[in-house]
């Protein structure tokens, strides 16, 4: 039994990275605690570095996978967001860092709680962005994101994302395979593209003109365009050699849906329940989970909701001042002129519960079963704005 | 500003394993010259300079020495590798023989 922060640091094990620079945040310092134990009490050989802060810490794994080794460290929230400006380094300089990131929101208000806020704000920052929805998926994912991320097609970093306390501190059941598994899937370590090395020496990250820039920025487009299928294929040799199967898109019970909801992380697991539920009183509704949003599998989704007439995406982040949240909009887009209704839904904000009658309450609308439109805010109350209320003799 | 191999990935070249490198990384570092950045260049009539020295004082990349009884590269010797063509010594000389020319302009031809 493990909850998804254990699992998480049991990857990185098994990964056998040998340098760590973390810096604890809630929900993900258990990550920072445990492996800092590991190292302490010598179960992991590696090198812990005690830094001040994110942005140290990104620093400081970057520099290290550039000497040849697998570098770790772990973030959530605001602790990703100071970390904003090194990411774009781990992905302009190529590092195939893998990164667990607990999904909690942004301030303010300040909250320690689940919203995809914090990753949705680094979507375009290089990195690819792979969503789990349980603690099994933590584990898997990251051995599979390692093997993702060092193929000499890709060379990107990757974000494994989980929901904070829902999966972060859930302690759930997980398998996690033998050591001798991993290392046959996962061999050791070496660098591919960038590196330092004293007896070879090489300039990194130096100021590029104007006459280059493009042509670098478009090498990165280039390697997300072959993680399409870099990620199959490696997801296909997991499933191989470990037995669990995975997909960008997974799709739960859509053949023959009149509606179809979209959702990422744990709230796919309720999504995928509810669907069955429904099912047994014979509503023809499914679920789909995006388990990559970088790269987002456009072919594949579109495959998967041709036809579909009626469907539902849940954000779980506002997408302020965007006609929609982040999924919606890229689902939106992965549709063009199929004349299918695409509903965007925001819900389960700063850690609030993601129910079953929510889900139910989406799939009614998507059905065309409730006399109202269903809000696009669907769990907001109704006295939103009344919510603070102060009496004042200024007034 | 930087120059990568251009060989296709493991490609055998002088007997050295050559490799295609993605992102921005430099094997020569062409921009520690920073002359090449000029624009502009000074040209200094030596014939009415009175080596008083403040060019080569003013002048923030410190590539200006004035050698007072004249020198293999005439008087006033501007290090060309590092010289950004700012135009500081044209503004502070006194006597105004500093002036600022295209980088491309050929001086002697200027002359005639």
């Amino acid at each position: 039994m493990l909850d998804g922060n254990a699992a998480a640091t049991e990857a990185l094990k098994l990964a056998r990275v040998k340098v760590i620079s973390a810096y604890p945040i809630t929900p993900q310092s258990p990550i920072a605690e445990k492996l800092s134990e590991l190292v302490a009490n010598g179960e992991l050989d590696a090198r812990y570095i005690r830094v001040e802060s994110e942005h140290t810490a990104m620093s400081c794994a970057i520099g290290a996978q550039f000497t040849g080794v697998r570098a770790a460290t772990a973030t959530s929230s605001v602790g990703l967001a100071l970390m904003h400006e090194v990411l774009g380094v781990a992905s302009g300089c190529r590092v195939p860092l893998v990164m667990p990131v607990v999904n909690r929101a942004l301030v303010s208000p300040w909250s320690l709680w689940c919203d995809h806020q914090d990753t949705m704000a680094e979507r375009d920052s290089g990195w690819l962005q792979l969503y789990a929805e349980n603690a099994q998926e933590v584990l898997d994912l990251i051995i599979a994101a390692y093997k993702a991320a060092e193929d000499e097609e890709v060379l990107l970093p990757v974000m494994v994302c989980f929901d904070g306390f829902f999966v972060s501190h859930s302690i759930q059941p997980v398998e996690v395979p033998e050591a001798q598994v991993v290392d046959a899937f996962l061999p050791p370590y070496e660098n591919k593209n960038l590196y330092l090395d004293p007896r070879d020496p090489m300039f990194i990250n130096d100021l590029t003109a104007p006459a280059e820039f493009s042509e670098m920025r478009y090498q990165q487009v280039v390697a997300f365009d072959r993680a399409l299928e870099v990620v199959p294929r490696v997801f296909a040799e997991f499933s191989r050699v470990v037995g669990r199967k995975y997909e960008m898109v997974e799709a739960h019970r859509c053949e023959d849906a009149e509606a179809v909801l979209i959702t990422m992380g744990s709230m796919s697991g309720t999504c995928k329940h509810v669907v069955d539920e429904m099912r047994s009183r014979g509503k023809r509704v499914g679920a789909v989970k995006i388990l990559s949003f970088r790269p987002f599998p456009v072919a594949m989704l579109a495959g998967i909701l041709k036809g579909k007439k009626a469907i539902g995406v849940i954000d779980r982040s506002a997408g302020l001042g965007a006609q929609g949240g982040p999924l919606w909009l890229e689902v939106k887009s992965a549709l063009p002129g199929n004349g299918a209704q695409v509903c965007g839904y925001v819900a389960g904000l700063g850690g609030r519960d993601v129910t079953e009658e929510t889900i139910g309450k989406i799939f009614s609308g998507l059905l065309g079963e409730t006399p109202e439109a269903v809000k696009s805010w669907v769990d907001t109350a109704d006295d939103a704005m009344d919510k603070r209320r102060m009496a004042s003799a200024a007034y | 500003m930087q120059q990568q191999p251009k060989q296709p990935m493991k490609e055998q070249k002088n007997g050295k394993l050559e490799k295609r490198l993605y992102g921005p990384a430099a094997i020569v570092f062409n921009s520690v010259n920073t002359g090449s950045w000029r624009i502009l260049r000074p040209a200094v009539d030596e014939s009415r300079c009175v080596k008083c020295d403040i060019c080569a004082s003013f002048c923030p990349a410190e590539v200006i020495s004035v050698h007072k009884n004249g020198g293999a590269s005439g008087v006033v010797e501007i290090d060309w590798a590092y010289c950004k063509g700012c135009g500081i010594c044209a503004e502070v000389c006194p006597k105004d023989c500093i002036e600022m020319v295209k980088e491309n302009e050929n001086e002697n031809e200027k002359e005639k």
